[in-house]
């Protein structure tokens, strides 16, 4: 089973593997440039360090904004052909009449490429660290607050690349045919994107709240912002909409100006700005990869199923 | 009239077998036996459900109702079952993008019990490169590639899924002479179907007829042949006739009436003014698939009516 996983996806598996190694190298050349950047603390203004460290940065930088779709690639060409091509060719006929019975025949080929995913995807998440590692102390370095530093580096790479695969695996078990298993995969893995880095990273862990009294200390570095909310007088808390709406009934006038602002503090209201500090990173990486990783090994749990009752 | 089965074990056996694809039955009802060592032609107009019997008994498809088994075990997914039988499917599915010698890896990797030696000779003798990429192969090489990959498992049961169709009668000639050689020396079972029946008229030794679902006749070919009879006389006779005989077709024309009529073994003693005559295979087949209510199969054994 290991030699006939190999020689079916040898291709994707080996074009996977070579594009990291292109990239690595990128990183690898790029972030030895930036051994010599001077860092914070060091002398010199600080705006001027930050500008000299993106300069260098740039290209690498523009280039990881689209490399968080790169799992989608994976769900297309490792996932959703493995069945769907095989149904398109009807050689699962074949396969699934030697002596090895389909659910083990799926069953090993899952094992073997998720594992391949999911070392794929470590490198990948190591790699971006990394680099980022070299430009430590400067703004470049925003793997907590920024969505792609975030979700290319640590473990969360992994988790996204596994899951994109089991959506395409399982796309191909529920459509039968490979093009129409690949849109059905982008179109899944992109709304879990979206989901995820719109939506749920922000909420997976309650945010502490600034209101500018001394926490200080958790304020510093790569703070992740949530957004801000308005604690009125009498304990409720409006969001920007609502406090937009109460201003303009309590302090008439005076809105969209900083009169507007003094007036509702005057009167007692509060705003407070809701952020995670930087030291939450690790618990959010393991929050989003282990996620991914369960929705993963769910569709993989379906594919199998439905392979082994469905009709060939 | 009925086959009397020895005390061997079937080698497939279906029983009240039913198989519905969301609201139609693809088959319905089928109760067949076949002994082990025979070469069987399963015949029927397209839609008939050949392919989804041959698919159920290779445990690629899960019965609805009834029970399929094969030398005596409930089909299913078992790779014990899987290893006993092997199957090669309508058009002969294989990987295009390996050579030939991926392809009997492919059949060493997943099998059990594999006879690498006889697929590389099979495959020499046949002249074909074990280095050629399976798609640039010709139809008629690719058919033989599919058939060494089945025979080369050493199955105690071949199943072959229309091994003729789309190949050219020179090619239809060398995969049936293949089979039929490495049927009469290692004695397997062998169950074929096709839609043309003259395809199997040299080649079978018992007959399966399947008619929109439903098993119309399965039984030994010499034997069919020899209790079935043409009878031809008068018209006015014919109702007579008709009734002390299973009458499978009924030709009638103002004066003449043609039966096609199952006689078991007993000796006919007719009125001197109709006149007999054997039945041949294809007619026989064609009468039967005409009339959909007529049927013979052998008398259900204790054992599979249980």
């Amino acid at each position: 089973m290991l030699w006939l996983t190999w020689r079916q996806h040898r291709v994707p598996v080996l074009v996977t593997f070579g594009f990291l190694a292109l990239l690595g190298l990128l990183m690898l050349i790029n972030g030895l440039g930036a051994a010599d950047l001077p860092r914070t603390g060091a002398s010199g203004p600080e705006m001027m360090l930050d500008m000299t460290a993106q300069r260098q940065a740039e290209p690498l930088r523009s280039v990881l904004e689209f490399l968080i779709l790169v799992p989608a690639l994976v769900g297309l060409f490792w996932g959703a052909p493995l069945l769907g091509r095989e149904f398109d060719r009807k050689t699962q006929l074949l396969a699934w009449t030697q002596s090895v019975s389909r659910g083990r025949w799926l069953a090993m080929k899952l094992a073997t490429l998720g594992t391949l995913v999911v070392v794929a995807g470590l490198i990948m998440g190591t790699m971006t660290s990394l680099w980022l590692d070299s430009y430590a102390g400067t703004q470049v370095d925003t793997r907590f607050s920024q969505v792609a530093p975030f979700t290319m580096s640590g473990i969360a790479p992994a988790g996204w690349w596994l899951f994109a695969f089991a959506v395409g695996v399982a796309s191909g078990a529920l459509l039968r045919r490979t093009m129409p298993a690949i849109a059905l995969t982008l179109a899944v893995f992109v709304i879990a994107l979206i989901g995820v880095v719109g939506f749920a990273r922000d909420y997976y862990a309650p945010p502490l709240q600034d209101d500018g009294q001394g926490n200080a200390d958790t304020l510093s570095g790569d703070v992740r912002s949530v957004g801000r909310t308005t604690i009125a007088p009498d304990g409720r808390e409006l969001d920007a909409a609502d406090a937009r709406y109460e201003q303009a009934s309590v302090c008439p006038g005076k809105d969209q100006s900083l009169a507007g602002l003094e007036c509702m503090k005057a009167l007692g209201y509060r705003e407070i700005a809701l952020y995670h500090p930087a030291d939450r990173y690790w618990r959010f990486q393991w929050t989003e990869a282990g996620a991914l990783s369960v929705l993963a090994v769910g569709l993989g749990g379906f594919a199998v199923r439905r392979t082994v009752r469905q009709r060939p | 009239m009925t086959i009397e089965q020895g005390t061997d074990m079937p080698a497939f056996e279906t029983t009240g077998l039913g198989v519905r694809y969301r609201r139609n039955w693809a088959l319905r009802d089928c109760s067949v036996s076949v002994p082990a060592g025979r070469v069987v032609a399963l015949v029927g107009p397209n839609g008939a459900g050949k392919t989804t019997l041959l698919h159920t008994l290779v445990g690629l498809l899960a019965p609805t109702a009834g029970t399929a088994r094969l030398f005596g075990h409930t089909v299913g997914q078992s790779e014990e079952l899987l290893a006993r039988m092997a199957f090669v499917a309508q058009d002969k599915p294989l990987y295009d993008s390996f050579t030939v010698a991926d392809t009997l890896r492919f059949g060493k990797r997943l099998n059990l019990s594999w006879d690498d030696e006889f697929a590389r000779r099979r495959i020499a003798d046949l002249g074909i490169s074990l280095r050629h990429k399976v798609g640039k192969l010709s139809g008629g090489q690719q058919a033989q590639v599919a058939l060494t990959l089945a025979l080369a498992k050493r199955p105690e049961l071949l199943v072959l899924d229309e091994p003729l169709a789309n190949l050219d009668p020179l090619a239809r000639d060398d995969v049936m002479r293949a089979l039929m050689g490495t049927v009469a020396e290692t004695g397997m079972t062998v169950l074929l179907s096709s839609h043309v029946v003259s395809d199997l008229l040299n080649t079978c030794d018992w007959l399966v007829v399947l008619n929109g679902g439903r098993v119309q006749v399965s039984g030994d070919l010499e034997e069919l042949l020899a209790e079935h009879r043409v009878l031809s006389g008068p018209a006015e006779l014919a109702d007579g006739l008709a009734r002390r005989l299973q009458v499978v077709s009924d030709t009638r024309s103002d004066r003449q009436a043609t039966l096609l009529a199952h006689v078991g073994t007993e000796r006919l003693t007719l009125d001197s003014r109709w006149s007999e005559r054997p039945v041949g295979l294809e007619e026989l087949v064609l009468a039967y698939l005409r009339s959909p209510e007529a049927s013979s199969l052998p008398r259900p054994s204790l054992a599979t009516s249980a």
